[in-house]
């Protein structure tokens, strides 16, 4: 970061490199939207190099921080159409447009990323927070404007869901998870 | 904590107690330790997880990367910028004391008269101009 402070684009592509797949796998997951995951991508970006000044090693660990301004961008944007539209955005029904973008990292991941996409958008987010971005259950209940007890009922309908979806097809989604593993490099 | 607690919090929180609120992670050790289907429960969870993971990552192709990189902020103002301010200042310090030393070595050409015949030709400037008509162009 302290490269980066100093304007070495060099050091900025590394971070990229290291943080993109992150960052922009939590646009696909909230926003839904691949052209927005990008936006939003490049903002945190922006913003990560624009605070590498004052960046203080030790406080958090880089990526995760990364992932904490991504997710951040993307409940402004969630709330900002919120209120422009003065109703929740409507819900995909199968998740399909997520899955086709096919900018998940394998097949398994895009099956995986259109039952997130099918969640209602409170549960999504909720899922968004506590499992993948490790949030304490304040904390997100705090970022969504919501008791703890109706995020913890949202997180508990989200997994459940998800279970019914994704637990009968786990044999055959592990095993093209390790074939991907297999014949790909990682992305990170 | 019964059976029915630990099952709702592994649905919210997953398998592993270390991501579960620090207000019940005691109490489920606990009903760990002593309910053997309690490592069922939290099994089934962890599956769960890891089929989650798989979405973990997205690839964003060298297009983004592109525009992203674009994005990179240019220096408003050189970090090190001693460097070079002292370098310009060095050098005109030098000119200037190089110029004012290497003047004295410069004759002086009697009777040259150029910078007066060079005022001379702008004279006109000095007339009157006020009564001036655009029928006089």
């Amino acid at each position: 970061m302290r490269r980066i402070a100093n304007g070495d684009k060099d050091a900025g592509r590394e971070l990229m490199e290291r943080s993109l797949g992150l960052v922009l796998a939590i646009g696909r997951r909230m926003l839904r939207d691949p052209v927005e995951a990008e936006d939003v991508a490049q903002d945190t970006f922006i913003r990560a190099w624009k605070a590498a000044p004052d960046w203080q090693p030790g406080r958090a660990k880089l990526e995760s921080w990364m992932c904490r301004i991504a997710a951040n961008l993307c409940l402004d944007r969630l709330r900002k159409k919120r209120e422009a539209a003065m109703e929740p955005p409507p819900e995909m029904q199968d998740g399909a447009a997520a899955a086709d973008n096919g900018m998940i990292a394998n097949e398994a991941g895009m099956r995986v990323l259109a039952a997130i996409a099918a969640l209602p958008e409170r549960q999504r987010l909720a899922l968004e927070l506590c499992h993948f971005q490790d949030f304490s259950n304040i904390e997100a209940a705090e970022k969504l404007e919501i008791s703890v007890d109706a995020l913890e009922s949202l997180l508990a309908r989200g997994r459940r869901k998800l279970k019914t979806l994704l637990m009968p097809q786990r044999d055959e989604l592990m095993s093209s998870l390790s074939e991907a593993a297999e014949s790909t490099p990682e992305v990170m | 904590m019964d059976r029915k607690q630990f099952e709702d919090l592994a649905d919210m929180w997953g398998g592993h107690l270390s991501h579960w609120p620090d207000s019940v992670r005691e109490e489920a050790d606990a009903f760990l330790h002593r309910e053997p289907s309690a490592l069922a429960i939290l099994s089934e969870a962890s599956e769960l997880d890891n089929l989650l993971s798989t979405a973990l990552l997205a690839d964003g192709g060298e297009l983004l990367e592109h525009r992203i990189m674009r994005s990179f902020p240019k220096p408003a103002f050189d970090a090190d910028w001693r460097r070079p301010a002292m370098a310009a200042a060095a050098a005109l310090v030098i000119g200037l004391a190089g110029g004012y030393a290497g003047g004295g070595f410069v004759p002086v050409q009697a009777g040259d008269a150029t910078s007066l015949d060079y005022a001379d030709a702008f004279d006109g400037l000095t007339e009157d101009w006020s009564s001036w008509e655009w029928s006089d162009a």
